[in-house]
């Protein structure tokens, strides 16, 4: 079941979707959107649930409300699935090394941020917020440089069908060259969310471009270059949100943890 | 004789006018000459230093190239330039004499621009004071406190006193002293608070929280725990964080002591006895020596 698209809202009655860790409701009423949401912090969650005509109220005390003017627009909203808008430092659950001379591929997922839009009407965002309580996190090599990121943990498998699909994640195949002469080891993994698309299977998974990093003889930093687009994602997809930010394309990154220091 | 006086005469007006003429034609050329340079040198360290610095720079070079063209005006019109010279020198001893502190602030404020401690919107301390930098100045450098006050402080004082910069980096750590009562376990506190910022959002997943033993204290066992967080969210984390540490032990039954005091009275004595009747009016549970 997919949860984004176009609802049609019954009036004066709030609409409730549960996606994952976030709770949602949306009504019109006197001319006005009313919102109000929720996120919690457990990344495990796989709940999805799409209610037109809910039965409950949101909680006052626990849910952050917002009303928003629009008197001419319809009584239809959209709800769209968006990449996050910084990148994702990634650690695996387990330390995982690549062997010299080793190409791995690496599914990780990434949480998604839902974006809340009056349907048919171009600028009309209401909300744009992540599907989970996010959690900051520091990337660079000293606490002088570097820069904001979004820590969140993955299984980083490497058997695609052992993922277990989550309405609020992202998939993204990750390619790991070590070219050098060492073990590499993955201990984290910058993943640049904000330069890459959105695509969805006929499964209605959610998919992003591939990302790989590529470690040279005799370096210790890892390169990420844009693999083939096609690479690792399925052979159907439909394209379905460009990137927030242009392309990082020959961007040196220091994607391993090791250089944290 | 009288016409070769007058043709003499003539001469001697026509290159006094001549003499005008090309001081004036020094005097602008010179000026225009040195404004180019001016602008040029500006468009040149615009991208290295900071505006204000870049302006001030130009501002210098500016006055000093024109007074050598005013300099070299007044001689080509015949003036002496070694009285000049030397009047401007006694004038100069006198005029330092009498604006030493405004010359003072001058110097630091060039030393302060070049320096690039802070830059404008950063949010600095110096001395007793915080706020945000408005504006630096040749004199001065302006800034706004907290509570909306506007504060001028002269770059003399600022050259010489410890200045912190509270926007220079993008995170910051948090320290938190804690003290949590002898009888408890050091272990399950440490993964308490660990837990306790992994769990709040503004708290950074790297670098990783510290708990740091500060020593055995008169009443409790004296730790500092330090997140780091965002600049940015750091006031929030200062409020947040102490309250979610004590609803953490709470909630744990993790005691935070506060001061014990144990009174002796003396090898001689015996300690304090205490009375207690069940149903005694308050008066009967004052203490007896024994």
């Amino acid at each position: 079941m997919k949860w984004w698209g176009k609802y049609q809202l019954t009036p004066e009655r709030w609409a409730h979707w549960r996606i994952g860790p976030l709770s949602l409701y949306g009504r019109r009423l006197d001319g006005n959107w009313h919102l109000a949401y929720r996120q919690h912090s457990d990344p495990l969650d796989d709940a999805l649930e799409i209610k037109m005509q809910a039965d409950s109220e949101p909680d006052p005390d626990t849910y952050i409300y917002s009303r928003y003017a629009a008197d001419d627009s319809g009584s239809e909203l959209e709800l769209s699935p968006r990449l996050g808008d910084r990148p994702f430092i990634v650690s695996p659950e387990q330390p995982l090394y690549v062997l010299a001379g080793e190409t791995s591929v690496l599914y990780v997922s990434t949480v998604l941020w839902v974006q809340v839009e009056v349907a048919n009407e171009a600028d009309k965002v209401l909300l744009d917020i992540p599907s989970i309580r996010r959690s900051d996190t520091w990337f660079g090599s000293n606490t002088r440089e570097g820069e904001l990121c979004y820590a969140t943990k993955t299984s980083a498998r490497t058997n695609l069908n052992t993922l277990q699909p989550r309405p609020h994640r992202s998939i993204t195949p990750v390619e790991i060259r070590n070219h050098g002469t060492g073990i590499l080891p993955v201990e984290q993994l910058r993943v640049p969310v904000t330069a890459l698309s959105l695509y969805t299977d006929p499964d209605n998974r959610l998919w992003t471009d591939a990302v790989c990093f590529v470690r040279d003889e005799g370096q210790d930093d890892a390169t990420m270059t844009t693999p083939d687009p096609s690479a690792h994602l399925p052979g159907t997809r439909t394209r379905i949100e460009e990137p927030r930010a242009p392309v990082e394309t020959g961007t040196i990154v220091k994607a391993f943890s090791r250089l944290l220091t | 004789m009288t016409d070769t006086m007058e043709v003499l005469a003539d001469l001697s007006v026509n290159q006094q006018i001549l003499v005008w003429i090309k001081a004036v034609l020094i005097l602008l050329g010179g000026l225009l000459v040195v404004r180019l340079i001016g602008n040029a040198l500006f468009r040149a360290i615009d991208g290295i230093m900071e505006v204000t610095a870049a302006r001030t720079l130009k501002r210098i070079v500016i006055w000093g190239l024109s007074a050598v063209v005013v300099l070299a005006t007044l001689h080509q019109l015949g003036f002496n330039l070694g009285v000049l010279l030397g009047a401007a020198g006694i004038l100069s001893v006198a005029l330092g004499f009498a604006s030493q502190t405004s010359a003072s602030n001058l110097v630091s404020g060039l030393f302060l621009v070049l320096e690039k401690s802070f830059g404008i919107g950063d949010v600095i301390r110096i001395g007793g004071t915080t706020g945000e930098v408005l504006s630096i100045d040749l004199l001065s450098v302006k800034l706004r406190t907290f509570d909306n006050l506007y504060v001028r402080i002269p770059n003399e004082t600022l050259i010489k006193t410890e200045i912190t910069n509270f926007s220079r980096f993008p995170i910051r750590r948090y320290d938190l002293q804690v003290g949590i009562a002898y009888k408890e376990d050091l272990k399950r506190v440490h993964d308490l608070l660990i837990d306790v910022a992994d769990a709040y959002e503004f708290s950074l997943d790297h670098p990783r929280p510290l708990i740091i033993f500060q020593g055995f204290g008169n009443s409790s066992i004296d730790l500092q725990f330090s997140i780091w967080t965002a600049s940015s969210n750091f006031l929030q984390t200062r409020n947040e964080m102490p309250a979610r540490v004590k609803q953490a032990f709470d909630d744990a039954g993790i005691e935070i002591p506060f001061p014990h005091r144990t009174l002796y009275t003396g090898a001689e004595t015996a300690p304090f006895p205490v009375h207690l009747e069940s149903s005694a009016a308050p008066e009967a549970a004052i203490p007896e020596r024994g």
